[in-house]
């Protein structure tokens, strides 16, 4: 194990490649340091870059000067307190008073009003647009009338279109009133269809003179 | 006795067409409903354009005797709008309408109800096919679907509902040859009660208008200059007819046509000026035809078509 270390510690050492993971185990291991240091000992010895005298406590006295380093204690900036401005105009009261949780609640009720306004317009709007389809100039077919022949019919249920002239109004009153009429002798035919057959029958059955009875309404 | 003459008849019409059978016994049970219950009951015509609601009550008092005499006893009163409050006991119907006297006729059910519910269902047979349908809740009852189809194309379909329980019909349909529903007679509210109702039990000794007026002896108009070349299929003219009294235009012709079940009628007028109109009032549709110097208008519960064609078949 140790042999492996020391492949690539000393490959290393002759300024070969170090892996990301080799650089990691040699930070962390201080026998690796150790090593390393020797390697690069043997390394400077070799190629007889040594100074004459060796300094090989280097590093522990300069641990000691950074003992001995002055330290510096950083104080928090002062923070700048924001101070109330100066009023001068209603609007800058208005400005400065905006963000006052009564003001805003009437703020936000004022907008809530508001949008609820333009809904209530624009129904209003919407609603009104049938009446408006009414007046266009453009005639609607109708294929049935409003109130319907069989149902009794009314001056008023006739008036709604103003498009048709007065003539052409008269004549489709009247073209309605025949109708509810000949509707109620459609009635009138078939309420009477049983008596009109059986009286018939009797007629036939009853001795031919038949007594003349006089008809009331 | 008459119940047993019933079924033997319609076991011998019904042979050939055994399939439907099942039918025809839904059928005859809700005719029987309709006719032998105690009930008080509000229903509701669904028509295009218009609702009406009606109550109608139906008893039958039975006298005490050797032998039991019974009377069936109906009140029709509208609902929603001020009409004709109709009353029947017997074969008398009273029609009290405001500010009118009580016309009496002579009627064994009120014409105003569904004829479907009330003709004899031996005919109805020779008009329709009945093919029982699929059972659905109506009311918070259980209903049964009767479909009632029409053999000839020139009639309307009626779709039954009827009560599993009692047979009661429920609702009842008119629908077109494309199952458009035209019409919807439909029962909101039922009590079938063991007794008469007060109501009914007044009727059955109020004191009511005498016997009906005796109709005019009818004169065939021989002048007439029209005549129809067409009937529709199953339909016969109805020879007894009254003379027709209106108001506006005289009335150059009329004939009544009558399969039975329904009617169609046919008026011939004094031209009004007017375009060709046809409307539709739930399953009655009412045809004006402007024809050289006259007006035919054909009003029956039959199809646009064929309201044009027996108008053309006006001479």
């Amino acid at each position: 194990m140790s042999s492996e270390k020391q492949d690539w510690l000393s490959a290393a050492s002759d300024n070969q490649g170090i892996s990301a993971q080799q650089l990691d185990s040699l930070l962390q291991d201080p026998d690796l340091q150790q090593q390393w240091l020797r390697y690069q000992m043997i390394g400077s010895v070799i190629r007889k870059e040594l100074p004459d005298q060796i300094d090989t406590d280097f590093s522990s006295r300069f641990e000691l000067l950074l003992e001995q380093e002055e330290t510096h204690q950083l104080q928090p900036e002062h923070q700048v307190q924001l101070q109330p401005v100066f009023v001068t105009s209603r609007w800058n009261r208005f400005k400065t008073s905006a963000n006052k949780p009564w003001l805003k609640s009437v703020m936000q009720g004022a907008i809530a009003a508001s949008v609820a306004l333009v809904a209530i317009v624009g129904v209003q709007q919407n609603q009104q647009s049938p009446d408006d389809a009414l007046t266009s100039p453009l005639p609607v077919l109708q294929t049935r009338p409003i109130g319907g022949v069989a149902t009794p019919v009314s001056l008023s249920q006739t008036t709604v279109d103003s498009r048709f002239a007065a003539q052409e109004q008269q004549l489709k009153l009247e073209q309605q009133r025949r109708l509810q009429e000949l509707m109620q002798a459609r009635q009138q035919q078939i309420r009477l269809m049983e008596q009109t057959a059986a009286q018939r029958k009797e007629a036939e059955t009853a001795s031919p003179v038949v007594e003349q009875q006089p008809h009331g309404n | 006795m008459p119940a047993f003459f019933w079924w033997v008849c319609l076991l011998l019409l019904a042979l050939p067409a055994a399939a439907s059978n099942d039918g025809w016994l839904q059928f005859e049970r809700g005719q029987q409903a309709v006719r032998q219950f105690n009930f008080d009951l509000t229903f509701v015509q669904v028509r295009a354009n218009q609702i009406n609601t009606f109550r109608w009550l139906h008893g039958v008092h039975q006298t005490d005797g050797a032998i039991p005499v019974k009377t069936e006893l109906e009140q029709l009163t509208p609902q929603d709008l001020t009409g004709t409050d109709t009353f029947r006991r017997g074969d008398r119907v009273y029609y009290a309408t405001p500010d009118r006297p009580v016309q009496v006729t002579v009627n064994h059910y009120i014409k105003e109800l569904p004829a479907i519910l009330f003709y004899n269902q031996l005919d109805i047979m020779k008009l329709y096919d009945a093919v029982p349908g699929s059972s659905t809740s109506l009311s918070g009852r259980t209903a049964q679907l009767l479909r009632l189809t029409a053999l000839a194309g020139s009639r309307f379909s009626y779709w039954l509902w009827l009560d599993a329980e009692t047979g009661f019909p429920l609702r009842v349909d008119t629908v077109d040859a494309d199952n458009q529903v035209l019409e919807r007679w439909m029962v909101v509210h039922l009590q079938v009660t063991p007794t008469l109702s007060t109501e009914l039990t007044q009727l059955l000794t109020a004191d009511l208008a005498p016997d009906p007026v005796l109709l005019p002896e009818v004169i065939k108009p021989l002048t007439s200059d029209f005549s129809l070349n067409w009937l529709p299929d199953g339909y016969k003219l109805v020879s007894e007819q009254l003379p027709i009294v209106t108001n506006n235009g005289a009335m150059l012709a009329s004939w009544l046509l009558t399969d039975g079940l329904h009617q169609i009628s046919v008026f011939v007028q004094p031209s009004a000026g007017v375009p060709e109109q046809a409307y539709r009032d739930g399953a009655t549709t009412i045809l004006v035809q402007p024809k050289q110097k006259v007006d035919i208008t054909v009003i029956g519960p039959l199809e646009a078509a064929l309201a044009h064609r027996l108008a053309n078949a006006v001479q």
